[in-house]
């Protein structure tokens, strides 16, 4: 049985794996479709069905004199879309790719706008009641001064 | 024993819909019995989870194959100690044990206050048991763990081999006390909600259960990152899957909580935002469930999918309905009594922060659910795989690195230019230089340069905050420096907890920066006997040997490595091949220094075992990512040791509890 097994390995390993070194670019480009949802270059799987015969694919047309962006077409149109690690820069699919800086400029507004209205407000409260009217600037100083020591 | 486990978990689901109903009515009514009885039904619910789980440990260790899971999880050849671990192997014994550990906590979280926070304490019960009784009764209704076979077969299928590995028996667990111990500070924040004790009470009586859920969040993540670099055998340890992204999207929110809250401890302010982030972090950490479960985002983690995504979903939208309904009740009594002095200070410097926290956050969120999006929308299936986090996250992460030099050397209240221009001339100066020497020294990644610059100045801001203090404390206590600093920490272990736990994260930013950018990677075909050079290193192939037990069918390859002629090191880097389930797997092997990782993968073995292909990497700085985890251990730690001194106000709190407990005996 241990020797079947062990068997099993050089049958299902050999040649398998890691055998080719694609160039890393356009294999980076490419996801993995045998699930592991990593990209065809960083597939771990031994014998995976897609990594393996693609990273072969990849280094042959490279040879052949094909382009990074003919290739990763070529794929585009056997598999769609979703054969790429990362969305395209066009359409629909702009929103993936500037939706969280759109979201956090938008909270950085809001929060700057926020904090100067409390400021202000707070700026306002603090001539209204606040005892600074009689205070002198030696003492003003004073104050920031001691509440530096509080805060630090 | 299976009627004994079944009887628990149906009685379990008695048990915590009674404290539910107890512990409302009778903090409604304030009718002290009926909270006690409440109280006493939170601590029945742990021991009847407790018995079955037990009894599903049982049975996993005695092989009691009539029980499903048991023989979809294990086999006879399971060593002991994955049989233990194969409790979370799957997804009803994960359930088990998540409730398991939800109950205990709560448990652990009544005790604590067994003579305090009287008033809060009914509605914390009731808020922990509502969702201990969600989970107990996809248990009893849906998922049933202790289900029988029509037939006993004579071995189990066996846990995924992927799971068989140290660091998979204490990933679960730590991540899954992770998210369990939000429901504690969230419990607090409905308490108070419900209640109307709305100053920072529950933030104060719930820190040290955010700061332990922060941290068991972290240690999880950090756990499955090494899991991920030691099994799975790609070089890497974080592949942005939607699980992993499940578990870091509550992290970050409440990292950016436990940020926010000093604000309201101390100036009164953001009453509301720490109420909608501990909401928040809560409802992601049933989202990160439900993504793990539901299967609707194809991840790698598929060992506990199932059919429960619409139950999750549904719980998710009640806790978010409920959670906002009781908020916009007491919006008129969150105005904050504090105000804001200056938009420049720590106070904004810590609201940035929180800004590019939740930033992370959302860019993490948007990343995952994106695909489903896309098909929803368009009706194309789309991929959002690890480049487009990388590039995405990687900014935000950089200005996350500067915001954290500056949040802890800014002003409180206000910040003039002249004290700013004092302040961050030395660290910026070193900043500068530290970016300079990486660049002479031939750094010429962007994000690199930047990183080592920034790391240089937060590194820099830390030591000045340790020095000053214990100068200071010098000048008052006439110590020496050193012990005047270990009485600085002492007394201020939340500040200065907070400081090494910087620290930590400094050393994970540059170790994550550098492995990734600067990674050797190649791949060699040899003979045994033959040597191949990757970088400065030179590995020899000694050739293979068989390594198989019953369980498993083992061939590893022996490497002796050389360095300037010198050898340092033997690897044996393996091919396994499991025989239930019939599944290969590599065993990778890797010599660590704090420079960097030689990191060897068997590829395959030639037919007559004539020749291997290795892939190797050589990972910069690797280590610093593992050594970082540590130091946040350590930072946290800090922060979690009781103080001697309580605080003043905390003994106030203890006299009014005392005073409430009176009222409602």
């Amino acid at each position: 049985m241990t020797r079947l097994a062990v068997l099993a390995i050089v049958f299902l390993t050999f040649g398998a794996g890691v055998a080719s070194a694609g160039p890393r670019e356009v294999e980076e480009r490419l996801a993995c479709q045998c699930g592991c949802g990593l990209t065809v270059h960083t597939c771990n799987h031994l014998q995976c069905s897609f990594a393996v015969p693609v990273r072969e694919d990849v280094a042959k047309s490279l040879a052949a004199g094909q382009s990074e962006d003919e290739i990763i077409a070529r794929y585009v149109a056997e598999y769609g879309e979703k054969v790429l690690s990362s969305p395209t820069h066009e359409g629909f699919n702009l929103l993936a790719w500037w939706g969280p800086y759109g979201a956090l400029l938008l909270g950085a507004a809001t929060l700057t706008l926020a904090m100067r209205r409390i400021a202000r407000r707070s700026a306002v409260m603090t001539s209204e009641t606040g005892p600074t009217d009689t205070a002198t600037p030696e003492l003003r100083a004073r104050l920031e001064r001691e509440l530096e020591k509080v805060d630090s | 024993m299976v009627i004994v486990g079944n009887l628990a978990l149906h009685l379990a689901l008695g048990t915590s819909l009674y404290a539910v109903f107890a512990s409302v009515y009778g903090a409604q009514r304030r009718h002290a019995a009926f909270t006690a009885s409440g109280r006493h039904a939170a601590f029945a619910t742990v021991g009847l989870i407790a018995i079955a789980s037990a009894v599903m440990v049982h049975a996993l260790v005695v092989h009691d194959f009539s029980i499903k899971y048991v023989a979809s999880y294990s086999s006879t050849t399971l060593p002991l100690r994955y049989r233990i671990a194969a409790l979370w192997g799957g997804m009803e014994g994960s359930l088990l044990f998540w409730v398991l550990l939800l109950a205990s906590l709560t448990a652990l979280a009544l005790v604590q206050n067994r003579d305090r926070n009287l008033e809060l304490m009914p509605y914390v019960t009731a808020t922990c048991m509502t969702v201990a009784a969600f989970f107990v009764s996809l248990l009893v209704f849906i998922t049933p763990p202790f289900a029988k076979l029509a037939f006993v077969p004579a071995e189990g299928t066996d846990l995924n081999p992927l799971l068989q590995n140290y660091w998979m028996s204490i990933h679960p667990p730590s991540l899954y006390l992770g998210y369990v111990s939000w429901t504690i500070p969230f419990g607090f924040a409905i308490a108070a909600l419900a209640t109307g004790r709305l100053d920072d009470l529950w933030i104060r009586t719930s820190r040290r259960w955010a700061l332990a859920a922060w941290f068991f969040l972290a240690l999880g993540n950090l756990f499955g990152a090494r899991w991920a670099y030691e099994v799975l055998g790609w070089g890497g340890y974080w592949a942005w899957d939607p699980v992993e992204n499940a578990a870091f999207m509550p992290w970050l929110t409440g990292t950016a909580y436990l940020h926010s809250v000093m604000i309201q401890e101390r100036k009164d302010m953001l009453k509301v935002w720490n109420l909608c982030l501990i909401i928040l972090t809560f409802a992601l950490t049933i989202f990160g469930t439900f993504l793990t479960r539901s299967g609707v985002i194809s991840s790698v983690h598929s060992f506990t999918q199932s059919g429960l995504g619409p139950y999750f979903l549904g719980f998710l939208g009640a806790v978010l309905a409920v959670s906002i309904a009781l908020l916009v009740r007491r919006l008129g009594e969150l105005k904050p009594s504090h105000r804001l002095d200056s938009v420049v200070s720590r106070e904004s410097a810590f609201l940035f922060n929180n800004l590019i926290l939740l930033g992370i956050a959302f860019a993490t969120f948007w990343g995952t659910v994106f695909p489903v999006l896309s098909e929803w929308v368009r009706g194309v299936k789309i991929t959002v795989g690890p480049p487009f986090f990388n590039q995405v996250n990687a900014p935000l992460g950089i200005m996350l690195l500067f915001l954290m030099g500056v949040g802890p050397i800014v002003a409180w209240r206000r910040a003039t230019v002249a004290k700013l221009v004092r302040t961050f001339a030395i660290p910026t100066s070193v900043g500068l230089v530290a970016g300079g020497i990486a660049f002479a020294l031939g750094m010429r990644s962007l994000s690199a340069v930047l990183v080592t610059s920034l790391a240089a100045f937060v590194l820099q801001t830390i030591a000045h905050e340790f020095h000053r203090g214990a100068r200071a404390r010098m000048a008052m206590t006439s110590d020496g420096y050193l012990t005047a600093m270990l009485g600085l920490v002492g007394r201020n272990r939340r500040r200065y907890g907070g400081y090494v736990v910087h620290l930590g994260v400094v050393f994970m930013f540059l170790g994550v920066t550098m492995s990734s950018v600067y990674r050797v990677e190649e791949i060699h075909t040899v003979k045994p006997g033959a040597s191949f050079n990757v970088g400065d290193f030179e590995l020899r192939y000694d050739g293979v040997r068989d390594l198989s037990d019953d369980h498993v069918a083992r061939l590893a390859a022996d490497l002796t490595v050389h360095r300037d002629g010198r050898e340092i090191a033997s690897l044996h880097p393996e091919k396994r091949f499991y025989k239930r389930p019939e599944q290969p797997a590599t065993e990778v092997d890797y010599r660590s220094t704090l420079s960097e990782d030689l990191y060897v993968i068997l590829g395959s073995i030639g037919e007559d075992r004539s020749t291997a292909t290795f892939q190797v990497y050589i990972n910069p700085l690797v280590a610093w990512l593992w050594i970082g985890g540590v130091v946040l251990v350590i930072g946290t730690g800090i922060c979690v040791l009781p103080t001697r001194f309580r605080r003043a106000t905390e003994r106030v709190e203890d006299t009014e509890a005392a005073r409430t407990r009176g009222r409602l005996a």
